[in-house]
């Protein structure tokens, strides 16, 4: 209890969750835990399912899509980021696989705590559908432009 | 007129105007004296006037037209060293005939050379401010005589930060001057990818992502952008995000360009002549036109 | 009416206009005038008067223009034809530099043909606007276009004023006619009527000056000067069409976004023919050509018109893909920006573009309607019923 308490600041001061009312954020802490992978370490894997999202701290976690030739890294996360999306959308199973470039520390919390308060309360479960949608919109105009290889060769 | 125009006469005195009035069009030849490839498709030349008793002199931001015996003739940024006043540095991507035929003048082979041409980045007036130059692709090129002139007096600027984003790691341009400016304490630099395998060990993703990480007060800060059009554009939008203002968001743009010196009307932009008025252009001054569909 | 000096103002017989080219010619200069050539009337040399389109005259409008014989004796009895004094200052083909190779040795040299001293007679006043054009674009920057430079200093001008504007003119909204105020060394209004077929020739300079004094001439009376300010007059009433040019930059700028560029761009066929009639379009394409051994090369200037793809080509593509951009380019070039860059329109209203355009776009009725349209941005263009 005394460790949970003292993330409800860390996560106060998140970009996603700047401006939440206290309530909101009090149940957001209720689910949140300190994590930390060392280099290396994954997070999840592609398959797995999705039981919680991170709020990074410090270090880097690359976003892996698994290639015949190897891994091909999709996008990299880093403080101040978030990470994982699936635990909103039902079947809450991983696309991607997440692995700590270097030591990474960061706050987990809980999907399936988080969906039964958003359950209870409809109006705490929008607020976080429409953070997260924000949060969605802007890594996917970024997926757009960087698929679209503009520093590549002109087209002939 | 429109009013906030922003001269370049205020940096350094213009040359002379009766200067101009011969030859404009005539090169000066210039011997290759170094040539590297930078990446698959991209060359760097070093190249010094027949002439070695003329100083070469150019600013920031700034261009010149390189002819190609026979071949043709293309603008190129000049990239290196402002204060070396006996050699010049391009960086040449082949993509057409006359940039394949650049890429392909061995040392000791003439180009001719018509310039410099062009407005600069404003690093003069942005003494005292923290510096932003944010570069993508082939962008580095023309950034990077910016980063020459501000670390020669690192003092007269607050904070600097160098954020570049390029296609994959073995697109970087100029590896080793990326290297001294990563080992630097005053200096902040970050780099992206757009595509990248696992040994990659660095950020992966659109250079804007690389923002976020730069220590910089945007209310005190000049921020110098170059890259494809769409890169500056997105660019450009999560810094007005941020809080820097329009007059103090620089870009340089690219159009096609024949004369270098406002005469051929290739290069125009809504009122703008990117060859004369331009390429460095503060947005405040080309907001109307940015962006803007085939204009 | 125009304002005549009157201590400013000759009158020579019309036959006199022989020695007036004679005259030029003696001096050293290659006399430029109107001539009929391949069914147009074109500027070309002229060694003398009987070289003019004596009874001449031609028909104009939208897409159409035809000459034919009227039986008159006045010189000047047509509108405008194809070319103007771009032709002749601003050729469509110029030679830039020469560079010759010796081993890896390259040198370069500004091409040495010496400029042309062109005598330009029977200008129209729009024509003579253009001029002063182009010199703020090639002249009055801060580069200059060498060549074009060294041909108007050695410039002499004898501008016509126009007696019977033509069915696209529209130099009235422009403020470039149909009677001169400036810009020539001598600028003639031919008087044919009762009181006989004469010139009355105002001064425009001391060039002009000592060529008028070289000619027999006497001094205008009210009469002759009253005759001609009338005849300015009638002709300004005779003009059918006419752009608002108040505020017109900024409609237009607000009107980028319009759907209608894209109702003239489906009716253009980016021909270029409107670019290259124009006496104000200045751009310029370049091309190397070397010869077979490999050993010199030229760079050569010719004219460019922003409705080629090509024009804005980068790597990769061009700028303008559409040829309505390319058609918005040229007339927001003209109407507006060129206002920005050269503190006047880009267009003197010779109606030349209206004229040779084989679809007949006609400046004035589309410059007109973006106006109406401004503001209106979404949606689809419906025709009127």
């Amino acid at each position: 209890m005394t460790e949970t308490k003292s993330l409800r600041p860390i996560l106060e001061e998140h970009p996603l969750f700047r401006g939440l009312k206290s309530e909101y954020l009090d149940l957001l802490t209720d689910c949140a835990a300190n994590v930390r992978f060392d280099q290396d370490a994954y997070l999840f894997h592609a398959g797995d399912e999705a039981n919680d999202f991170f709020l990074i701290r410090h270090g880097m976690v690359a976003v892996e899509a698994e290639d015949i030739k190897g891994p091909i890294v999709v996008e990299t996360l880093g403080p101040g980021d978030i990470l994982g999306w699936s635990w909103v959308i039902p079947p809450y199973n991983r696309k991607f696989a997440t692995r700590a470039v270097q030591l990474t520390r960061a706050i987990s919390v809980d999907a399936l705590c988080l969906r039964q308060k958003c359950e209870a309360d409809p109006k705490f479960g929008y607020k976080m559908i429409e953070l997260f949608s924000k949060n969605i919109k802007e890594r996917l105009y970024n997926a757009w432009w960087q698929m679209a290889d503009i520093y590549g060769p002109p087209a002939r | 007129m429109h009013g906030g125009r922003w001269q370049t006469s205020t940096v350094l005195p213009r040359v002379d105007k009766t200067e101009h009035s011969q030859a404009v069009m005539t090169p000066a030849p210039y011997r290759i004296i170094r040539r590297r490839r930078e990446t698959p498709d991209t060359w760097s030349l070093r190249v010094e006037p027949y002439d070695r008793t003329v100083p070469v002199r150019f600013r920031p931001g700034q261009f010149s037209m390189l002819y190609v015996f026979g071949v043709g003739e293309v603008p190129i940024s000049i990239s290196g060293d402002p204060a070396r006043n006996d050699y010049l540095d391009f960086t040449v991507r082949s993509v057409g005939m006359t940039t394949a035929a650049i890429c392909n003048l061995r040392n000791g082979k003439t180009v001719g050379v018509r310039g410099p041409f062009g407005s600069t980045w404003p690093i003069e007036e942005s003494k005292g401010e923290d510096i932003v130059v944010i570069a993508g692709g082939l962008g580095l090129a023309p950034v990077r005589p910016i980063l020459f002139y501000t670390l020669a007096d690192r003092s007269d600027y607050g904070s600097m930060s160098l954020l570049y984003g390029a296609r994959n790691p073995e697109d970087f341009l100029y590896p080793k001057a990326l290297e001294g400016w990563r080992g630097r304490f005053d200096m902040d630099v970050h780099v992206t990818v757009d595509h990248a395998d696992r040994n990659w060990r660095s950020n992966v993703g659109v250079v804007t992502r690389l923002i976020p990480m730069a220590n910089f007060d945007p209310e005190h800060t000049s921020v110098f952008v170059c890259g494809p059009e769409i890169m500056m554009r997105f660019t450009v939008d999560d810094l007005l995000g941020i809080g820097v203002s329009e007059e103090k968001i620089f870009i340089s743009l690219e159009r096609n360009m024949r004369c270098g010196v406002g005469l051929c009307g290739h290069c125009q932009m809504g009122p703008e002549f990117i060859c004369k008025d331009g390429p460095v252009f503060p947005l405040s001054r080309v907001k109307r036109w940015f962006g803007k569909r085939e204009v | 009416m125009r304002a005549i000096q009157e201590q400013n103002a000759f009158i020579m017989e019309a036959r006199e206009l022989n020695r007036l080219i004679e005259t030029l010619a003696e001096k050293g200069y290659e006399t430029i005038g109107p001539t009929v050539q391949q069914g147009a009337i074109l500027y070309g040399h002229v060694g003398s008067a009987g070289d003019l389109p004596a009874g001449w005259s031609d028909q104009q409008g939208p897409g159409t223009y035809r000459v034919s014989e009227n039986g008159d004796s006045s010189f000047f009895g047509y509108v405008v034809g194809p070319n103007s004094g771009k032709s002749f200052l601003h050729p469509s083909r110029e030679t830039l530099m020469q560079a010759s190779r010796k081993g890896d040795l390259l040198e370069f040299v500004d091409d040495p043909a010496p400029p042309e001293r062109y005598a330009l007679i029977g200008l129209r006043p729009c024509d003579v606007k253009a001029i002063e054009i182009q010199d703020r674009v090639l002249l009055e920057g801060l580069y200059v276009d060498r060549k074009y430079k060294e041909r108007r200093d050695l410039l002499f001008i004898v501008t016509v004023n126009c007696a019977k504007p033509g069915g696209t003119c529209f130099c009235t909204s422009m403020g470039s006619g149909p009677a001169a105020d400036s810009g020539y060394d001598l600028a003639l209004t031919e008087l044919n009527d009762d009181r006989g077929h004469r010139f009355l020739v105002e001064v425009g300079s001391d060039s002009g000056s000592e060529l008028v004094a070289a000619l027999t001439t006497k001094q205008a009376t009210a009469a002759d000067i009253d005759s001609a300010g009338r005849q300015a007059d009638d002709a300004a009433e005779a003009i059918s069409k006419s752009i608002d040019t108040t505020g017109l930059r900024e409609q237009l700028y607000d009107s980028l976004d319009s759907p209608y560029w894209e109702k003239i761009g489906a009716r253009c066929l980016a021909c270029t023919n409107c670019t290259m009639v124009c006496p104000t379009c200045f751009c310029t394409n370049v091309q190397d050509v070397s010869d077979l051994a490999g050993n010199s090369a030229e760079r050569i200037q010719i004219w460019d018109s922003c409705f080629n793809a090509e024009f804005s080509g980068l790597h990769g593509g061009s700028v303008r893909q559409s040829i309505h951009s390319r058609y918005r380019q040229w007339m927001t070039h003209k109407l507006a920006s060129w206002e920005d860059q050269f503190d006047t329109l880009g267009c003197v209203g010779c109606g030349r573009c209206i004229t040779w355009c084989p679809v007949g776009i006609d400046i004035t009725e589309e410059a007109n309607t973006i106006r109406k349209r401004a503001g209106q941005l979404a949606g689809t263009v419906e025709d009127a019923p």
